[in-house]
């Protein structure tokens, strides 16, 4: 039983040697199919990212009336404070409010005006917990309804752009991903297609001698899937490579690493062979039932 | 086979055939081209299966079998044929080794019984040949090897002599013959009367899909 693997896998192997154009076509395939989805993996793994170090950041700040009574302004902070979804609130007076004017301009208001204009306010965070997408307005809604809130400053908008651009991205990724891993089948389809058109005088003698279907089928799989992992393996050496590079450039004028996921590569890997495992599996069923 | 009748789309076939080979027996089928010799072999090996009539070779019979025990009945056949089906992409010994494979021996065996049957048929030494650099009767030889190395109950030869000269042709029935001595039945068809005629063995004629003389 064991022999018989081996020569299974060997005669895989040969297949692979013997069919060097075919082949040459299936792995590049593989190849560009994986540079392609490994791009968009690396893509869309930074991007994700950004957007939890945006949301990370992600903050409302409640401006209240000039006239309102310190602990008016106080019972205000801890009914917004209980307002569902936010986290906690940090309540800032008047004094702090000039001391962050100096720290932002570099002078003290108080220098050009006698009274202190600057209102109360507090800063909201929101619960952050969980991948999904924050929406902020239902709490900056309720805000807005309190009595002696004067205004309230978000970046609701500019996060909910970048975050529906990221919904895009992803739905975009899933698609493309979707097409080219049908094509690649396709072209592995074929080229199982006419690794067994070549070998179409092997497979009758096989069958002659007493060959079960597993046994003629087994070494056009293995083929199939060798060639998914040499693409893969390829495009993933490749990768690393235009990572590497590209990191020494951007190194050069930003503090920022584009980083390739070890899951990243271990999905790349198991796509490619996948991939070629399906359309040479279609392609066996189909041309030798 | 016990009344066996077999017809393709455009006419040709065996009609109401009717014959058995002993075990260690060595038969000829001859009849001209298109007389049904190759269809008589398909039959039996069970490529084509017939309309009417059962063919039954060994404990297989065509009435019965499961497709998914065809590989096993075909285990116990050696099949020649007269355009000799080596692979053309494998030296000699890589050849004869492919039905051991098929069949599931240890690799460690396998060496041993190769080069038995190799010595046997007097292509020591070709191993490593192509069969591109064999001649035309080395290479049917190295089809005889191919069949023995399995150690089949029947030897089913299809024209075997039908690409040689009548001295390599003459050499390949002797080898068929000494095959036979020790206890494997020889189904062999031909077209050549000259050939096969004064060899003592029984001799099945074919005209037209009918078997004439048994």
């Amino acid at each position: 039983m064991l022999d018989r693997l081996l020569f299974l896998f060997a005669e895989g192997f040969r297949n692979l040697l013997r069919h060097k154009l075919t082949v040459f076509a299936a792995v590049f395939s593989v190849f560009m199919t994986m540079i392609i989805i490994g791009s968009l993996l690396i893509i869309g793994k930074n991007t994700n990212k950004l957007i939890f170090y945006l949301r990370s950041k992600y903050k409302i700040e409640v401006f209240f009336d000039n006239d309102l009574p310190k602990r008016d302004a106080l019972n205000l902070v801890e009914d917004i404070g209980s307002i569902e979804g936010v986290r906690n609130t940090t309540f800032i007076n008047k004094e702090n409010a000039t001391r962050i004017f100096e720290k932002q301009f570099g002078e003290s208001i108080l220098d050009y005006i006698n009274s202190n204009p600057l209102p109360m306010s507090c800063v909201v965070n929101v619960n952050r917990t969980g991948d999904f997408e924050l929406d902020i307005f239902p709490i900056v809604k309720e805000i807005n309804l309190l009595q002696g809130v004067n205004n309230v400053e978000h970046q609701g908008k500019l996060i909910q752009r970048i975050e529906s651009y990221h919904n895009r991205f992803t739905k975009l990724f899933f698609i493309s991903s979707i097409i080219i891993i049908a094509i690649t089948i396709g072209i592995i389809y074929n080229t199982i297609k006419l690794t067994i058109y070549a070998k179409k005088d092997l497979i009758q003698d096989l069958h002659i001698i007493g060959a079960t279907n597993t046994f003629v089928k087994v070494p056009f799989l293995i083929e199939g899937v060798l060639q998914g992992l040499i693409g893969s393996s390829i495009a993933f050496v490749a990768l690393s490579i235009a990572l590497k590079i590209g990191n020494s450039l951007i190194s050069q004028f930003a503090s920022m690493t584009i980083r390739m996921d070890p899951a990243a590569a271990s999905v790349m890997l198991v796509i490619g062979v996948l991939i070629s495992f399906i359309g040479s599996f279609l392609s066996v069923s189909r041309f030798l039932p | 086979m016990e009344n066996v009748t077999f017809s393709y789309e455009k006419g040709y076939g065996i009609k109401n055939v009717n014959f058995t080979i002993d075990d260690s027996e060595f038969t000829f089928l001859i009849g001209p081209t298109g007389s049904g010799k190759t269809t008589i072999m398909k039959l039996i090996y069970m490529s084509l299966f017939p309309q009417s009539g059962v063919v039954t070779t060994g404990k297989f019979s065509s009435d019965k079998i499961k497709k998914r025990k065809i590989p096993f009945l075909r285990r116990k056949i050696g099949m020649i044929f007269q355009d000799y089906h080596l692979l053309q992409d494998r030296n000699l010994y890589e050849n004869i080794a492919l039905p051991l494979y098929v069949v599931g021996t240890r690799h460690s065996d396998i060496s041993e019984r190769v080069e038995a049957v190799i010595d046997q048929v007097g292509l020591t030494g070709k191993e490593e040949h192509l069969p591109d650099e064999l001649s035309g009767g080395e290479q049917q030889r190295a089809c005889i090897a191919r069949a023995l190395v399995k150690e089949p109950e029947i030897i089913l030869a299809d024209e075997p002599t039908g690409n040689l000269d009548p001295i390599t042709s003459f050499e390949l029935l002797k080898l068929l013959e000494s095959v036979n001595h020790e206890g494997t039945s020889v189904l062999m068809a031909s077209h050549n009367y000259n050939l096969i005629k004064g060899r003592g063995h029984r001799i099945m004629e074919i005209q037209q899909g009918i078997l004439r003389n048994n």
